[in-house]
């Protein structure tokens, strides 16, 4: 089986740093592939270079069979591959719906086909009661639903997830996890980089680990847990592995 | 808060009875009256397509006056040098106008110029074509051009000594024109991807908004429908030269009513050509025949640009989104009182 996405010995150097150094992933159809690693190991630039923000230096990246290497965002988004921000960008002087409106109008060039479509999803994504709210009034977890919806609204068949759950509780995450969990039955692939242990552990069929840019290891969660280097990697941090 | 969205065409309805009244009203109005609605109107038009541009897709520009100047040159020439109708020369006017804007957007943004830089550009671009039109010999250099009296009016040549009324109705035509191409793009894709390039670059065209395109064409739909207002000015003034077509007091001008009345609302730039233009009239007046213990200003030109100053300032500290802005946050706070009650 052919992968949806190959990342292939991929580097990215700014001025002397090598943030992303020899990078090369496979991603399945249909899996959700968890991205770790600590602060600055690499992995946003990785995003970055997939959804088309930067050029990496080195390295090629194909998507579905096709080269998207150096293609702007707006092309990689329209082939199918959409993204969120780590930091939530909503258009704050729109409402949630008219948010999610402008993702819609990729796939639906008619303002109410638009309009319906961005419902749905709206719904999908737990966000129906705020529908008619301006972007700005909502909560944190309101504005990563939002960036979910947005992003799902160009019905990409590789959604990129850049810490959804960062800042959110315990009990938010584990609704975002459910949400994430539905997307995929969808038939979306997912890529999603978290620094919630414990929602990746749940979330991730596989599991790949960033340190200082260098990918140390891909595996199942439970291997990635145990995995000599990954312990290293991240200790004298906060995080355990272990499942609960 | 709560932001209601408007049923869809809840402004084209507004729009219908707006024209209605506006069609109506100069048979009650006198001939001073309607001079002064002419005004009104020719500036509600160049605020709408400013509007377009800045308001909707957030590219500030301080250099209007060029698509403006292109607008009345090219109906302007055509007409005196080829005996072309001013209806034609206006479309051509148009036509060149976003022609302009395609080279010019496309040069400003391809290298990711800017907000104030932006603003900037577009200042520079326009005082470059008026220097250059002060030099260029088919324009007539800075001498500018007549347009001949014909006498009597001519629907054809777009040029009315008798009744002014007709001017009226030739720019209340093309102001309902631009509202209607304003309610139409903000409805549709293009005006939503304009509000999201406004709102946040990055995040548009990671949902897959081509950027660069959509501000290209914002500038060309702009400029196109400001040089239709500057082909009405020529035929209206019946003379235009550099500085009247593209002096910076024109791109000032263009930008001031809308920001009053509300960037970024369909309505704003109306709003602000219905309180200015008056203003500005009445000023013009009190300067002429000033009272006894203000007779240093008899004469001054530029009160009324003082004033406009002024007022511009007190809305940019106090009212960010022009009087319709304020009046809706004030609408949608009388409901959500009484929705709590």
């Amino acid at each position: 089986m052919t992968p949806l996405l190959r990342v292939e010995g991929v580097s990215k150097r700014f001025s002397g740093l090598v943030a992303v150094n020899q990078v090369s992933l496979d991603l399945l159809e249909g899996e959700i592939l968890g991205l770790i690693g600590p602060n600055g190991a690499g992995k946003t630039t990785l995003f970055n270079i997939i959804s088309g923000r930067l050029a990496p230096t080195a390295g090629k990246v194909t998507f579905d069979g096709q080269v998207i290497t150096g293609m702007p965002p707006h092309r990689v988004c329209a082939l199918g591959v959409a993204r969120t921000f780590q930091i939530a960008r909503p258009f704050s002087g729109l409402t949630v719906l008219d948010n999610v409106k402008v993702g819609a109008f990729l796939r639906h060039r008619n303002a109410v086909q638009a309009e319906e479509r961005a419902l749905e999803v709206i719904e999908f994504t737990g966000l129906g009661q705020s529908a008619r709210k301006p972007a700005s009034a909502l909560t944190a977890a309101g504005r990563k639903r939002l960036e979910l919806a947005r992003a799902l609204c160009t019905e990409p068949r590789l959604l990129l997830l850049d810490e959804v759950m960062a800042g959110l509780t315990a009990t938010e995450s584990g609704q975002i996890v459910d949400l994430i969990h539905a997307i995929r039955d969808t038939g979306v692939t997912i890529l999603v980089i978290e620094h919630v242990m414990k929602a990746i552990m749940r979330l991730s069929d596989r599991i790949a680990v960033l340190h200082h840019g260098e990918l140390i290891a891909v595996d199942t969660p439970q291997s990635v847990a145990g995995d000599e280097r990954v312990i290293e990697a991240y200790l004298g941090e906060e995080y355990t592995f272990a499942a609960d | 808060m709560r932001i209601r969205r408007l049923p869809l065409h809840r402004d084209y309805l507004v729009l219908a009875l707006v024209t209605v009244v506006l069609f109506v009203a100069p048979l009650f109005m006198s001939r001073f009256l309607i001079s002064l609605a002419v005004l009104v109107l020719y500036w509600a038009h160049l605020g709408n397509a400013w509007n377009l541009m800045a308001g909707y897709a957030g590219q500030f520009s301080f250099g209007h006056a060029v698509f403006y100047g292109i607008g009345a040159y090219t109906s302007t020439v055509l007409l005196v040098d080829y005996a072309v109708s001013p209806w034609l020369g206006m479309v051509a006017g148009a036509v060149l106008a976003a022609l302009f804007g395609l080279v010019m957007g496309y040069l400003l943004f391809r290298f990711g110029i800017r907000g104030h830089f932006f603003a900037l550009g577009t200042f520079a671009i326009a005082e470059m074509v008026r220097l250059f039109a002060t030099e260029l010999e088919f324009i007539n250099t800075s001498v500018g051009i007549h347009v001949p009296l014909v006498g009597g009016d001519s629907w054809l040549r777009m040029q009315f000594e008798e009744s002014v009324i007709n001017y009226y109705y030739v720019i209340l035509a093309l102001f309902v024109i631009g509202l209607v191409v304003v309610i139409a793009v903000s409805r549709s894709r293009m005006g939503y991807y304009f509000q999201a390039i406004r709102e946040d670059e990055e995040a548009a065209a990671a949902l897959g908004v081509d950027v660069l395109r959509y501000k290209t064409l914002a500038v060309m739909l702009s400029g196109a429908l400001t040089a239709v207002g500057g082909s009405f000015f020529a035929q209206y003034f019946l003379f235009i030269d550099p500085t009247l077509a593209f002096g910076v007091s024109v791109s000032v001008q263009i930008l001031l009513r809308p920001i009053v009345g509300g960037v970024g609302t369909v309505w704003g730039p109306l709003v602000g050509a219905l309180l200015l233009t008056p203003l500005a009239e009445a000023t013009r007046a009190f300067v002429r025949t000033p009272p006894a213990f203000l007779g240093v200003i008899q004469g001054r030109a530029g009160v009324d640009v003082m004033i406009f100053g002024a007022i511009l300032i007190i809305v940019v500290l106090f009212l960010p989104h022009g009087l319709v802005g304020a009046g809706h946050s004030l609408w949608e706070r009388v409901r959500g009182a009484e929705a709590t009650r």
